[in-house]
């Protein structure tokens, strides 16, 4: 049976987070499973998915850990002048260090929806230890194929061309930020802290992907129709990094009906078996194996 | 602010208990019941914000999931009122143990004031119940979140991310506010955001049953019954004043 514990991590313990222990004994043979928030959802995940996600990867045989960032959740604020994305990091190293000490896993898979996949990047670009990450709706970029599935079927319509035109004249910028708080106070009030999500440029992302492929890193991106501004087809993700022979070290899937925080049932439980066979597939346990040879 | 686990083994409930801070602490402690589903997400952030708020005021504050919720043991598909109405003493009984405190107040939101009103009601050592947005019907709001939908009757649904299961429907068709009788705590505090025929009536009824409340209307902006494409929160400050205010009088 698993079990979970109410933890405080991270400089003065500031952070809190839950630990679920799977009952597998050889558990800390595998990678510490880490997930992240989501924007400004607090550590149960948009919908109580991680919840659900920690819960089914401890009865297959992995130790989870599920956290707030400072500011975010339970966690209380930090008072240093790192940025968001640069606590982020640190805040995941003390989550994996928790691990490390308190289950003795010596690698990481880390999850994260959006905001969260950004920051499960980040870490894996900063700490080696990071064999894995489960990236919801990451940073995408756009392909001719995503333009031609886009655009295609409304070529003939005079409204798409003006559309695109005006699209053309006032650009884009950004990709979103932390959600807002509704008739709510100054973020000074609340110590929200601010993180606008913007993706880096193709090169930037390319070189970083390249250097985690090659580190051996296993990728499961799963994208939703809820980010359908960036990416609209299965395999988009790969096309996009075509130079990188990525292989195996991807797993990529698209949900075009599911949107940005699964919000309907089936869509939750595609995610959470997604990465259930993912894991299996690269960290085979006791259970996992079972549960194949009976299939 | 400690995190922590409490109750029976195979009921366990996360809470955070936020001490006194800021001056002598008040022999007084304040359990906040949040709402059920989506609403739950979105006043995470605002159950923060009231529990340091009343803290700082001499308050021991205890917030708490309900069993199937948040970090609290138990599936979404789990969820039942019989549980959440038990949890309720559960969670006063740990706020007294734990704090010392020998009066408790409740402060709850939509479902989770219903709960806290109908599940505290014959306990004589709760003083004052806070009932914020409360659900009035429990029929009304399954027909809201089902928009329409007609389940099958050992189908399970979702409802702006969460399951409705056919046990949780069936116990939500019966959950009333106007069922509560004869309440032996001291006051009763409806705060709303917005005028409502479901509140008019419920005042009706309470006035013929000679349930003694008091009822204000903070217009406030703002639904909690939603879910947009992010999980945004929702912190109405001047709701989340008054009643921190309201304490404040009462303990003048």
């Amino acid at each position: 049976m698993t079990r979970e514990k109410a933890i405080r991590i991270g400089r003065g313990a500031s952070l809190v987070g839950i630990l679920t222990e799977s009952p597998d004994p050889d558990a800390s043979t595998r990678p510490g499973i880490v997930l992240v928030n989501s924007g400004i959802l607090h550590r149960v995940g948009a919908c109580r998915l991680h919840v659900t996600l920690a819960r089914t990867l401890a009865r297959d045989g992995y130790n989870v850990l599920r956290f707030d960032f400072s500011g975010i959740g339970d966690s209380a604020v930090r008072r240093d002048d790192l940025s968001f994305d640069e606590s982020a990091v640190v805040e995941l190293q003390d989550a994996m260090n928790h691990l490390a000490s308190a289950k003795g896993h010596g690698s990481f898979v880390v999850m994260g929806l959006c905001s969260g996949a950004d920051m499960a990047l980040e870490g894996a670009k900063n700490d080696a230890r990071i064999v894995g990450l489960g990236l919801f709706d990451p940073w995408a970029y756009r392909t001719p194929k995503y333009y031609l599935k886009h655009y295609g079927p409304r070529l003939l319509e005079p409204s798409a061309w003006a559309n695109a035109a005006r699209q053309r004249l006032f650009g884009k910028t950004g990709q979103g930020e932390f959600p807002s708080i509704a008739n709510g106070p100054t973020e000074d009030e609340l110590d929200l802290p601010t993180y606008v999500r913007e993706f880096p440029s193709r090169e930037q992302a390319e070189g970083d992907l390249r250097a985690l492929i090659e580190r051996g890193v296993q990728l499961c991106c799963v994208f939703t129709g809820g980010q359908g501004d960036h990416y609209n087809y299965e395999g988009q993700f790969r096309d996009a990094f075509r130079r990188i022979e990525m292989g195996r070290n991807l797993r990529e899937l698209y949900i075009a009906e599911a949107d940005h925080i699964f919000t309907e049932l089936d869509h939750q439980a595609a995610l959470v078996e997604t990465m259930r066979d993912w894991m299996a597939e690269h960290w085979p346990t006791r259970a996992t194996r079972a549960e194949s040879s009976a299939a | 602010m400690n995190s922590f686990f409490f109750g029976s083994s195979d009921h366990s409930l996360f809470g955070v208990y936020h001490p006194p801070k800021g001056r002598t602490a008040r022999d007084h402690g304040i359990v906040l019941c949040y709402p059920l589903g989506q609403e739950y997400m979105r006043s995470h952030r605002a159950f923060r914000q009231l529990a340091n708020l009343l803290s700082r005021r001499g308050y021991h504050v205890l917030r708490f999931d309900w069993y199937g919720t948040g970090d609290s043991m138990g599936e979404s598909d789990e969820v039942r009122v019989a549980h959440c109405l038990a949890d309720v003493g559960t969670a006063i009984d740990e706020l007294e143990d734990n704090a010392g405190v020998e009066r408790v107040s409740l402060v709850g939101l939509r479902l989770g004031a219903t709960f806290a009103t109908l599940g505290a009601a014959g306990r004589s050592d709760v003083e004052r119940i806070v009932l914020w947005d409360p659900v009035v019907s429990g029929a009304d709001l399954l027909e809201a979140l089902l928009a329409g939908r007609r389940p099958a009757e050992d189908e399970t649904v979702g409802a702006l991310g969460f399951p409705l299961a056919p046990a949780l429907r069936s116990d939500l068709a019966e959950l009333s506010l106007g069922a509560l009788r004869d309440p032996v705590f001291e006051r009763l505090s409806v705060l709303v955001s917005a005028e409502d025929g479901e509140y008019h009536a419920l005042q009706q009824k309470w006035r013929a049953g000679g349930i003694r409340f008091d009822f204000e209307c903070i217009p406030s902006g703002g639904n909690w019954n939603e879910v947009d494409n992010f999980g945004s929160a929702l912190v109405p400050q001047e709701l989340i004043g008054a009643i921190v205010a309201g304490f404040e009088k009462e303990s003048l």
